[in-house]
């Protein structure tokens, strides 16, 4: 080939491959994959998923997760296990040491991921092309009202002023400013919950979504806390709200049980008539890892493995067999259920578990006789058998307690005297004294041993991973008796003790068949120590505590010593915001909470 | 142009013909050649000796000199060369080999799009050869070049098999952006661990912005330039190398048994109480472990979960070659069995590397990699497990299976090696090729197109059996098994256009014109299922599952660009360069996506001077460069990360049992439609000296970057909202960060005859960095960002010691007992004279840059013998030891490591707080501070001893050279930190797959 005609192909070679080069190259960026939330809100079904999402953070980080510690540790109701320091941040505020500054980051950061997905919902909700008509969409929408209400309600409880927005986010704002927190009752919970009263249908599509009882009850909840920030006015909206459930019980379909146990069972765990609000849980979806769900069930049980009569026996499921629980019920609770005359209330027996049996063949031991201080008729070589009564907490209320007593280191399970693990100072006892055996003081071995509260056996106990066990049972936002007893203190507050103030707390007293109260028993104190009766571990206690001006160091000193001795005024009533909040705004001075 | 050279070339030939026939005047044509490497010297200088009669070599390194009759010596010489003298009486042609008077320097260096000879760099680039490479048997080519690239900080952090390495060039720059380094294999981006090391020619690292500006964009954080094997013109050589491996010695602790284990707990139990406890039953609650200790059923967990781990490795390779084709074709098999069962690395590769010469003006050519890896790794918390659960129980049942309940409340830490029960393999095919026409159409101009594919694709399959105690997929309960699916095209296309050209021979000229275009796409597919019958489907029966989830996606993303460069030199002895590159990527904000990214050095080979000419005894060469580049870095920012939108979730919320909540999640990251580069502006100052005739080569490099408007990352605060519960980010261009250090590299031929060789290698490295600004002005603590400080910089509270029994009352106004963990405070006092510890007392404690890495190799080669001594340092880096913090204080059952130090009213020595003192190990103020200890350490990286056969021995086996080698890799390593004793610190204080000691046996033969 001549180089002539050799160079005039390379310049031919060349230019095609220059030509295809330009035109093969775009820099456009091409996502098939790719949603947008204009996209997705122009249709229901896509706007729906947007109201699903408004749901994703509830069992995620709130019920049936960790929100027990936020909102009944640290108060007049419960100590740690064993009166240990674990849980210490929630538990005893970190028993005179620093807390954790992220100690309540998932609620934070998951209230504000959700509100924002409401904000979303409710911003968003005239772009949606097909909704049949106004009432559909005003249906569909009032469910993210609702949400946004709860989701602000626990960070302006937890929190304090708090960030308020109610639009959507479009821009990275990063100066940040926190709202009143009785501003954000008034500008988004109460207002939101009104909505949803207006709009939410009466029974819901799917188990999980809110209906108008739901929208009631936390409305009679939120105008009621607003007495927290000294203001009046809305505790006769939450009178009216609470009647409005309780006068109208056909329309709203919320019900007492006849029996106060059966809000606790596992037959009514996934259709509650009582409850006007719960979060599913099901191993068929969620957010969370399956062995992360409904973990409220191992929270209250005592050590019982402690004795050698039952044992864990591998990783088993079997309801009210569990072991090593976080929190041990205050002396103060266990007294609140004391009646004047010396009789106990009966909701104490329906709330707690005092006895098991054995779950082995057992034969006590040189080590154990010694160790519970066993008298001279227990022998190494005394048996019980699987199935027999294995540990039985007994209390001075009880009819047999004084003929128990006497005998009480001679049988062979053990007989264990509230009074030997509580002392009249309001405190745990933590140390024994030996009569029996090698006497002299020793740890206290009944400790492990106490009441263990019950309300969240309901089963539905999985094990989704080989070490890990969980329950799918629903968890219980607020049920119907929370509303009598809003209604007996909005009454309280409004006119005084009364008897219609009476009248509402007879009634849940009378199903479980509990003497009858006048006006004059009703005080602030008498309407704290009934919501302990009838409430104690259901989401609720640190936010009485605060309505009602009793988070501070003076009350729990007296109540429950074990916790109040670490409890620091103007500090200890708001959790600290956490880090990442302060470290992202562009205005962090000052705006964390005091004392942290 | 063309036509010159004919006319040449037939004046060449019409001249030779004619001097055979007339003996008066004679032409003489010759080549000059490197002695070594037999490449071409171009403008070397050939005289007749005694006469004024001159010329230069061309770019072919040919010449062609008039001679008279009487003239019968020629003279040859080239800068950097020793000179010499050839005989021509009676010769018409002559090949004339040159000996670089430092050999070094003729070396040639792979540089961005093109070659220069190490003479003529201007920049800072550090080469390693191939017989450097492949010292250290691994199948990981960079974790072979540890300690002997300075600048290079190469860190092993697992030793699980296959295991990769952590590169980082001169420290990080980019907090969120990527800081690895661009690896370019045969002139296209690829995977360097798919590479057979063997394969390799030679490895060239480019660290200055001078360099690497010329990779624009994505040149930041240095470029690593793999050249592959390439046939040679002249008879087949086959290469086989061989070497089995033995690993094992890990520096790991095991767990506490018997009196240890007791005595610990008792202790704890004591801290708690106050007194020892009475009963074994206070210690072991559960009556059926209470049974377990009483049987003295006692478990060393990490002694039965670790076992020898072996590595083999087979790999040949042909080359050779005629003139127009030659070819380079290699197999390799490397088979690592890593230090538990189930840990496992199969690696196969195939090699292709075909040149043709089409004709003097076309040359094609293609490299073909294709790489199959077949993984399975082992469960990640087994380690963990075994040094933290209780050493009690029956491990194995009577049959020898293992126990998944050894006794009653404890998960055998070994469960997920019950056959069955966990797998997690990964087959990863790679297929790399890349294909060019090369166009010399006229002298000194060359024209190359490369198209550059690489595909890969790859099956993770993950099981979990009813026993495994490995976190199951999210969402799923055991058995659940998922089948992960992904797939990437990666093309690039680049035309290379390069023009060499000398005027009047002393400007020579260098001009390259670059355009690429790249094109990268994945696809991803996923399905994971739960509730299978029979574990033995694992996740190869995916119809069998009761429940299921199926995803899939697609990224995308291209990226074009535009390159110019000149090479200017003046008689070799000033040298310039000037480059830009014009980048452009989809992936940032329109209006965005384009940036220039220019580089100029200077160099001046100051040995070259005539004033130089007296002291080149002592200093045979001298050359100062001056470097400055931006480059940039788009790392970090994924595809469509300006974009904003979401995604949808099948099932993340539920309505009652079976009642699915399809769900809409925002993206994490808002959209940034301002979404920019982020650039380092870097000056690179270097030396590179040769003294006493060669026998030391010297070069020092100072540089400094600063690196601006930095991808940053920036997490909204979370009362914006966010995605998953996490609170949004936004990548945004702000914060600056600063690096700047010192790098040394020194050769020295201590002793070179005949019988008896010793050279050493010694780098060194100091590189210091901090952040310059943050977002706001202020320092991000939940993020760990310090202004002023390395990236990696930790801050916690400081250890001071633990609290004295004497010391009580100073102890209790810190709310701590004697035994508590003594912490630095912040100095101020409560009213009432206390201090709780808090968020105020937190400093920061260091960081883990090193004040300086290093590496010092000695060869010396003894008859047949040699004998190859690495030691390698990283020296004043501050790790964060997870080992230590395995320590369990508490009452509970957990197990702590064997080599625990814990202080106790008798043991006041002791660096770990009192057992018992609280309930959880978190209860410890400070137990974090525990962990910060000084990661120094030297460590003797590699030592080889080989013995190479005389070639009389092995001529019969038709072999021309046998090499027998045993290497011991990592068998000492020194730390400062006596805390250290049990963990390799390369490994940054993981607790997890510790690195072992490798014994390796092995063999190299040429046929």
């Amino acid at each position: 080939m001549k180089p002539t005609t050799m160079k005039r192909k390379y310049i031919i070679i060349t230019s095609l491959f220059i030509s295809l080069f330009m035109g093969a190259c775009s820099l456009k960026e091409i996502n098939p994959s790719g949603v947008t939330t204009d996209k997705i809100a122009s249709t229901k079904s896509g706007f729906n998923k947007i109201i699903n999402t408004c749901y994703f953070d509830l069992p995620r980080y709130f019920y049936g997760r960790n929100l027990l510690l936020i909102t009944e540790a640290g108060t007049d109701l419960w100590t740690a296990d064993q009166n240990s320091n674990n849980n210490q941040n929630y538990m005893k505020y970190a028993s005179g040491g620093a807390l954790s500054i992220d100690m309540a980051k998932d609620f934070w950061n998951g209230a504000y991921d959700a509100i924002n997905y409401c904000n979303m919902a409710i911003g968003r909700a005239d772009q949606v092309k097909d909704f049949s008509n106004e009432q559909e969409k005003n249906e569909t929408v009032a469910q993210a009202h609702f949400l946004r209400a709860l989701y602000y309600f626990h960070l302006v409880e937890q929190f304090g002023p708090c960030p308020l927005t109610l639009e959507e986010t479009n821009t990275a704002n990063t100066e940040s400013t926190r709202t009143a927190p009785l501003d954000i009752y008034e500008k988004a919970i109460l207002p939101d919950l009104r909505f949803a009263v207006a709009n939410l249908p009466l029974t819901a599509p799917d188990a999980g979504r809110p209906t108008k009882k739901a929208a009631i009850g936390l409305l009679a909840k939120a105008c009621l806390q607003t007495k927290e920030y000294n203001t009046e006015k809305y505790l006769k909206e939450a009178l009216d709200a609470a009647n409005m459930l309780l006068k109208n019980p056909g329309t709203y379909g919320a019900t007492l049980y006849t029996n106060f146990s059966d809000n606790f069972n596992a037959e009514n765990n996934k259709n509650n008539l009582e409850a006007l609000y719960q979060i599913p849980f099901s191993q068929d979806y969620g957010s969370t890892n399956v062995y992360d769900h409904n973990n409220d069930f191992k929270r209250f049980y005592c050590a019982v493995t402690g004795f050698g009569a039952i044992i864990s026996a591998g990783f088993q499921l079997e309801v009210g067999r569990w072991s090593g629980g976080n929190f041990m019920p205050s002396k103060y609770l266990l007294d609140a259920f004391k009646n004047p005359d010396g009789t106990l209330d009966p909701r104490y027996f329906l709330s707690f578990q005092t006895q098991w049996t054995a779950n082995t063949d057992y034969k006590w031991t040189a080590d154990a006789i010694t160790q519970f201080d066993r008298a001279s008729g227990i022998t190494p070589g005394s048996e019980l058998s699987s199935g027999d009564k294995a540990i039985r907490v007994v209390r001075p209320e009880e009819s047999d307690y004084l003929s128990g007593r006497s005998d009480k280191l001679s049988q062979k399970y053990l007989w264990i005297d509230l009074d030997d693990i509580y002392g009249s100072d309001m405190k745990v006892k933590m140390k024994y004294t030996r009569v029996n055996q090698q006497p002299g003081t020793v740890d206290n071995p009944f400790l492990r041993f106490y009441p263990s509260l019950t309300k969240f056996n309901s089963g539905y106990l999985i094990s989704p991973k080989s070490n890990k066990y969980t329950s799918d049972a629903f968890a219980t936002v607020m049920r119907l008796g929370e509303v009598y007893l809003i209604a007996a203190e909005a009454e309280f507050y409004l006119n005084g003790p009364d008897a219609a103030s009476a009248s509402f707390i007879n009634k849940l007293r009378d199903r479980v068949h509990a003497e009858h109260i006048n006006a004059g028993d009703i005080s602030l104190q008498f309407l704290l120590d009934e919501r302990a009766r009838e409430l104690c571990g259901e989401y609720t206690r640190w936010y009485d505590l605060k309505r009602m001006g009793k988070a501070n160091k003076t009350y729990l000193m007296k109540t429950n010593p074990d916790v109040g001795q670490y409890f620091k005024d103007g500090v200890n009533g708001l959790r600290p915001i956490p880090q990442g909040q302060i470290d992202a705004i562009s205005n962090p001075d000052g705006y964390q909470n005091p004392g942290y | 142009m063309y036509t010159k050279k004919i006319k040449l070339l037939v004046f060449v030939i019409i001249a030779f013909i004619s001097s055979a026939s007339f003996a008066q005047e004679r032409i003489v044509t010759g080549v000059v050649e490197d002695v070594s490497t037999n490449a071409p010297l171009s403008s070397a200088v050939i005289g007749v000796n005694g006469t004024q009669n001159k010329v230069t070599t061309n770019a072919m390194g040919e010449f062609s000199i008039k001679v008279n009759p009487e003239d019968s010596i020629l003279n040859a010489s080239y800068i950097g060369y020793l000179s010499t003298k050839i005989q021509i009486s009676g010769k018409n042609h002559v090949v004339i080999k040159l000996e670089a008077s430092s050999q070094s320097l003729s070396d040639v260096v792979v540089i961005g799009y093109g070659t220069v000879k190490k003479r003529d760099l201007t920049g800072a680039v550090t080469s390693v050869k191939a017989e450097d490479i492949v010292l250290t048997p691994t199948a990981n080519a960079m974790d072979a070049l540890q300690g002997k690239a300075s600048g290079v900080d190469i860190l092993k952090s697992s030793g699980r098999a296959g295991a990769g390495v952590n590169v980082v060039i001169r420290g990080n720059r980019s907090i969120y952006g990527d800081n690895t380094p661009l690896y370019i294999i045969d002139g296209i981006p690829g995977d360097y661990a798919k590479l057979n090391p063997n394969d390799i020619e030679s490895i060239d690292i480019l660290k200055d912005a001078s360099s690497t500006a010329i990779y624009g964009s994505a040149g930041s954080n240095g470029v690593v330039i793999i050249t592959t094997k390439q046939g040679k013109n002249g008879r087949s050589v086959i290469d086989a190398d061989a070497y089995l491996g033995y690993n094992g010695f890990p520096r790991y602790p095991h767990g506490l048994v018997k009196d240890d284990y007791l005595k610990l707990k008792r202790e704890a139990y004591r801290g708690e109480k106050g007194d020892y406890p009475e009963f074994n039953n206070d210690i072991f609650a559960d009556p059926s472990q209470l049974a377990a200790y009483n049987a003295g059923q006692w478990v060393d967990w990490v002694g039965l979960v670790l076992r020898d781990g072996l590595q083999q490795n087979y790999s040949a390779s042909i080359r050779g070659g005629t003139e127009k084709l030659n070819t380079y074709f290699s197999l390799n098999y490397n088979n690592e069995q890593g230090l538990i069962n189930n840990d496992k690395n199969k690696k196969y590769t195939v090699r292709a590397n075909i040149n043709y010469k089409l004709s003097k003006y076309v040359k094609i050519g293609t490299n073909i990699q294709l790489t199959y890896n077949n993984n399975d790794q082992a469960a990640p918390n087994l380690f963990g497990n075994s040094l933290t659960f209780l050493p009690l129980g029956l491990p194995y049942d009577s049959l020898g299976n293992i126990n998944h309940v050894p006794v009653d409340g404890i998960t055998n830490p070994m469960s997920d090696q019950i056959p069955n029960q966990y797998q997690n393999n990964t087959l990863n095919t790679y297929f790399s090729n890349n294909t060019f026409i090369e166009l010399t159409p006229f002298k000194g101009f060359t024209y190359r197109s490369v198209f550059g594919a690489v595909l890969n694709s790859a099956r993770n399959g993950r099981y979990f059996g009813t026993e495994s105690i490995a976190n199951p997929e999210a969402g799923f309960s055991l058995p659940a098994a998922v089948i992960d699916n992904t797939r990437g095209y990666n093309y690039r296309w680049e035309n290379i256009a390069n023009y060499e050209l000398n005027l009047r021979d002393d400007h020579h000229f260098n001009l390259t014109g670059v355009t690429s275009w790249a094109d990268n796409r994945s696809e991803d597919a996923y399905e994971a299922g739960s509730g299978f019958d029979l574990d033995s489907y694992s996740f190869y029966n995916m119809g069998a599952a009761t429940k299921t989830a199926v995803r899939s996606s697609y990224t995308q993303n291209q990226s074009l660009s535009f390159v110019g460069r000149i090479n200017y030199n003046y008689k070799g002895k000033y040298l310039l360069s000037l480059s830009n590159r014009w980048d452009g990527v989809s992936r940032l904000s329109e209006g965005h996506k384009w940036a220039s990214f220019p580089a100029a050095a200077i160099a001046w080979r100051i040995s070259d001077e005539p004033f130089f000419q007296s002291i080149t005894n002592v200093v045979s060469s001298l050359k100062f460069r001056v470097g400055y580049g931006v480059t940039g870095n788009s790392g970090g920012v994924g595809a469509y990360g300006t974009q904003g939108g979401g995604f949808n979730a099948p099932k993340p919320v539920g309505f009652g049992l079976n009642t699915v909540g399809p769900a809409y999640i925002l993206n994490q990251q808002l959209a940034n439609q301002d979404l920019g580069w982020e650039k380092s502006y870097n000056t690179n100052i270097g030396m590179d000296a040769a003294f006493l005739k060669g026998k030391v080569d010297l070069t020092v490099d100072w540089y400094n970057t600063d690196t601006k408007d930095l991808l940053f990352l920036r997490s909204m605060p979370a009362s914006l909202g966010g995605s998953w519960g996490s609170p949004f980010s936004m990548w945004q261009n702000i914060g600056a960060t600063n690096s700047k250090g010192l790098e040394v590299l020194l050769n020295t031929r201590n002793i070179e005859n005949s019988r008896f060789s010793w050279m050493t290698t010694v780098t060194f490295a100091a590189n210091k960095e901090k952040i310059v600004s943050l977002p706001g002005g202020k320092n991000l603590i939940a993020s760990g960002l310090f202004i002023g400080h390395p990236v990696n910089t930790f801050y916690d509270y400081e250890y001071l010691g633990i609290w004295q029994e004497n010391q009580s009352d100073e102890a209790a106004k810190f709310n701590s007992k004697p035994g508590d963990i003594r912490l630095a405070t912040d100095g101020t006092f409560n009213e009432d004279g206390t201090h709780a510890y808090g968020a105020n007392d937190k400093q920061i404690l260091g960081s883990g840059v090193p004040k300086w890495t290093g590496g010092l190799q000695n060869t010396f080669k003894y008859g047949n013998v040699d004998l190859v001594l690495l030691i390698t340092g990283r020296w004043g880096q501050m790790i964060s030891s997870n080992l230590i913090t395995r320590y369990d204080p508490t009452a509970g059952v957990g197990n702590s490591p064997d080599d625990i130090d814990y202080w106790t009213p008798e043991n006041t020595g002791g660096y770990l707080p009192r057992p018992g003192l609280h309930a959880s190990a978190s209860g410890y103020i400070g137990f974090d501070a525990l962990k910060y200890v000084d990661g120094s350490y030297l460590k003797l990286r590699n030592v080889t001893l080989g013995y190479t056969f005389s070639s009389a021995a092995i001529k019969r086996l038709t072999m021309q050279k046998l090499r027998i080698y045993f290497t011991a890799n990592n068998p000492f390593i020194l730390t400062k930190s006596k805390l250290l004793k049990y963990e390799d610190p390369e490994t940054n204080g993981s607790d997890n797959f510790p690195l072992t000691k490798q014994f390796v046996f092995g063999l190299n033969a040429t046929f």
